[in-house]
């Protein structure tokens, strides 16, 4: 009777969601598949600095349309500031001012980036702009005179003379004008900034440019810098990153030398920037017909938060996608983990890691961390206290890694830091416990069962087109809910109970089966 | 026949059905403290008659470790287990004692040092369910009869029986193995001989989910024996329903030599590798039982019952 009244639900259930999706799919347009080549993008970004009751001036260079995008749909997000916005040389300069701040403050600067497909791109190229001539000081002139000679010596026309610069600008070491022009300054931004004024020096107009690459959604997104040349009637670029993408998948935030914030009366600014696909902007023709239960829909998506809280929630909206699998690895398939919904976790960090990758570092963890259990083991310490020390252990392993990973040029960086260190360090703890009571084969193969699982739930949840899906439609989540609440009431055997039980299936010898 | 309908027709009763269908449906959650929990399993035990292993003294705050030395002085031989602990994990069984040492069942010996420092881990909840602080329990060494000496290996063997509605419906003894170091937990290698309710003989052995005749370490044949007492663990079993009101449980009995059965403990949530020693699953003997009032009958009345219907 109680299972009749589940199915029923869950068939409520499974039919609402597959119905709003459909809806919202079909009717509504809203895209199924992430449109990676999309044309819409959200950037933010966010100032935010402590106020002291004194006034407060926030200068930030903001974005502007050029020829390969369109800056649309801005937002000056803040309270009680005034915002004015100027063109100041090359750039656009947004100023929030207010007499009075007091406490932390937070400013958002918000627009919609559209895309210029190539051919209608001529339109939008630019006059020559004319070059501020910001020459060395007395010290460094000499430097760069050097420097300059030498390039020319080694190229053969302007073009070779800018790519035999940007070598040298890789190693600034092994060249003593240049380690001396950068005065061991080695961010990009100072070197492109330098290559530029060396290559006014030398008499070819050039500037540098800082800007986002717009292939990707990024919560932190990093600028990039490079120089542009203005050779035959038009600014060519140089130097960026990936010599392979076009420059059209640049939005340039910044060109030359202006610090990008800069902020009076306060001393603690700090400055960040996202980048997301923004896939509204994509169906806003078909919901430009809206009706109201239309904007309904439109207005509450989730791709209308913040930028930040958005990326969270992609995260946390296929969370139930993997509790569904975890139910069907261990009530299906009876595969015992440590931890219930700890793959899960680690499945997700294996996102970021990529798989081989994260496989690797979590057996690391692991290791080291058994290792350092197993010395302390010869201690007798009581159980909170050693728990804490492995988490001490584990969480200066992983900055280990992390720095390690960063001389090594392998971007783990932050992606590693998602591991569930509180959960790594009971898995430890766990799995030490059932070694020493003389099982080692007992935790290998619960560590393996929980790797093989995360591994699972990598597969299905660290598919971009899965994360888009469950975003796009949360109400999906309400169709795995209705998968999982009839899995609460199945009663059939687990496939590893097939192997456990074998024995029993053996026609037996004399006289097995005479009592009941 | 694919295997699992061949599983199906000899109803053997997998994780999910016994949860879902047992566990989840007939055991109240409120009355589950009273098995997790050995300390009032033992106070409730005498109340209903049914014998455990005499207490000597508990631990229960991380002071009285300190002076456990002097408080075990007047006892040569002793028990330590865990008041919360699952599995068998945390019992630590001391043989004797000697110029500071203690020996262990398994032959090996340990410091005072050590016994304090198991008794902090299972005072701080390493070995408790959910990992809650728990409480130390010091009891006396159950001196188990020789009559099943020559096919167990260190260790107490055990006899398990499974009680539903108060009536026994399989059993099983376990044989403590090298592998399962003296223990009698069947996932740590011990070997597991099915018992016909009926008459308490060994029917059929396993190890390992594999059927064999003899015991792995001594050789000696398992299959055929009786089990001493056998009348009185059927009674203290069916008894234990009264105690607990669980309808389905596992009841943990020892043959001490000089004080015949008594029972170790109850489980909330018996295993199901009974099924692979007795050849058969537990399905169909549920289904016997369940919806017959038998909770109602007389302990004594749903003994008879069993021993009539379950061979």
């Amino acid at each position: 009777m109680s299972n009749f009244r589940l199915y029923i639900l869950s068939f409520a259930l499974a039919a609402l969601s597959i119905g709003a999706f459909v809806y919202k799919a079909f009717w509504l347009n809203f895209p199924i598949e992430s449109d990676t080549a999309s044309k819409y993008w959200t950037i933010e970004a966010s100032v935010s600095f402590s106020g002291k009751d004194k006034p407060v001036k926030v200068a930030l260079i903001i974005p502007r349309s050029d020829r390969s995008n369109l800056v649309m749909d801005e937002n000056f997000i803040s309270q009680g500031f005034g915002v004015t916005t100027a063109q100041k040389g090359f750039n656009r300069k947004a100023t929030w001012s207010i007499r009075h701040a007091k406490g932390p403050q937070k400013l958002y600067y918000r627009a919609v980036v559209r895309k210029i497909d190539k051919e209608e791109e001529e339109s939008f190229a630019l006059p020559p702009a004319k070059i501020p001539s910001r020459n060395f000081d007395e010290a460094n002139d000499l430097a760069v005179e050097t420097l300059i000679e030498k390039l020319l010596a080694v190229s053969a026309d302007e073009e070779t003379f800018i790519r035999v610069l940007l070598k040298y600008l890789e190693r600034p070491s092994e060249n003593e004008e240049l380690a001396f022009v950068l005065h061991d300054q080695t961010s990009k931004r100072h070197k492109m900034n330098t290559a530029a004024r060396i290559l006014r020096q030398a008499g070819i107009p050039a500037r540098s440019a800082h800007g986002l690459l717009l292939t990707s959604s990024q919560r932190r997104a990093e600028l990039e810098h490079w120089i542009e040349v203005y050779q035959g009637n038009k600014w060519v670029s140089y130097g960026q990153r990936e010599s392979s993408l076009e420059m059209g998948d640049y939005l340039v935030w910044s060109r030359g030398e202006d610090a990008i914030l800069d902020v009076i009366g306060s001393n603690d600014p700090s400055f960040s920037l996202s980048v997301e696909i923004n896939n509204e902007r994509a169906i806003e023709s078909a919901l430009l017909r809206s009706k109201t239960l239309q904007r309904f829909f439109y207005e509450y998506s989730l791709s209308n938060l913040p930028l930040s809280t958005q990326a969270t929630l992609r995260i946390m909206l296929s969370l139930p996608l993997g509790a569904l699998l975890i139910v069907l690895l261990r009530n299906v398939v009876g595969v015992s983990t440590i931890g219930t919904f700890m793959p899960v976790l680690i499945g997700i960090a294996f996102r970021q890691t990529q798989l081989v990758t994260g496989i690797l570092l979590f057996t690391l963890i692991i290791a080291v961390g058994l290792s350092a259990r197993f010395f302390l083991e010869k201690f007798k310490l009581l159980l909170i206290p050693r728990l804490a020390a492995v988490l001490v252990i584990v969480v200066m392993l992983i900055a280990l890694i992390s720095l390690l990973s960063q001389k090594l040029g392998l971007s783990l960086g932050i992606s590693i830091a998602l591991f569930p260190i509180v959960i790594l360090t009971l898995t430890i703890e766990r799995m030490c416990i059932i070694w020493e009571e003389g099982k080692p084969a007992d935790a290998m193969h619960q560590c393996a069962m929980t790797l093989l699982a995360a591994a699972c739930c990598y597969f299905v949840l660290g598919d971009p087109r899965c994360e888009h899906l469950f975003f796009v439609f949360p109400e999906l989540n309400l169709l795995v809910l209705a998968l999982i609440l009839p899995l609460g009431r199945y009663s059939g055997y687990r496939l590893t109970e097939l192997y456990r039980f074998r024995s029993l299936t053996t026609e037996k010898k004399q006289g097995a089966d005479e009592h009941v | 026949m694919s295997t699992y309908s061949k599983l199906k027709a000899k109803s053997l009763l997998g994780l999910n059905k016994r949860n879902a269908d047992y566990i989840l449906r007939f055991n109240n959650r409120r009355d589950y403290p009273k098995v997790d929990n050995k300390i009032l399993t033992k106070r409730l035990a005498r109340a209903f008659g049914i014998p455990t292993p005499p207490l000597y003294f508990l631990i229960e705050a991380p002071g009285q470790i300190r002076s456990f030395a002097q408080s075990v002085a007047p006892y040569s031989d002793f028990v330590i287990k865990p008041a919360r602990g699952s599995g068998g994990e945390g019992i630590l069984v001391i043989t004797g004692s000697k110029a500071g040492r203690f020996r262990r069942a398994n032959g090996s010996s340990m410091t005072v040092q050590d016994l304090q420092s198991h008794l902090h881990n299972v005072l701080s909840g390493l070995f408790s369910l959910g990992g809650l602080p728990d409480t130390a329990i010091v009891e006396r060494r159950v001196i188990f009869d020789e009559v099943f000496k020559d096919i167990t290996f260190s260790g107490v063997p055990d006899i398990r029986i499974i009680v539903f509605f108060g009536v026994p419906v399989m059993a099983m003894l376990r044989l403590p193995t090298a592998m399962s170091g003296g223990k009698a937990n069947l996932h740590q290698g011990a070997a597991a001989a099915g018992v016909s309710i009926a008459t308490g003989t060994t029917l059929h052995a396993s190890w390992f989910g594999e059927d064999i005749e003899e015991h792995p370490d001594t050789g000696e044949v398992i299959t055929g024996r009786q089990i001493p007492h056998w009348e009185h663990l059927l009674d203290y079993a069916a008894r234990a329903y009264e105690l607990c009101k669980l309808p389905y449980l596992g009841a943990d009995f020892v043959i001490d030599r000089d004080h015949g059965p008594l029972l170790l403990e109850l489980n909330a949530r018996p295993g199901l590798q009974i099924q692979i020693a007795n050849r058969i699953g537990l399905g169909a003997r549920l289904k016997t039982v369940e919806g017959k009032k038998f909770e109602l009958a007389p302990p004594a009345e749903r003994v008879r019952y069993a021993r009539e219907t379950f061979s």
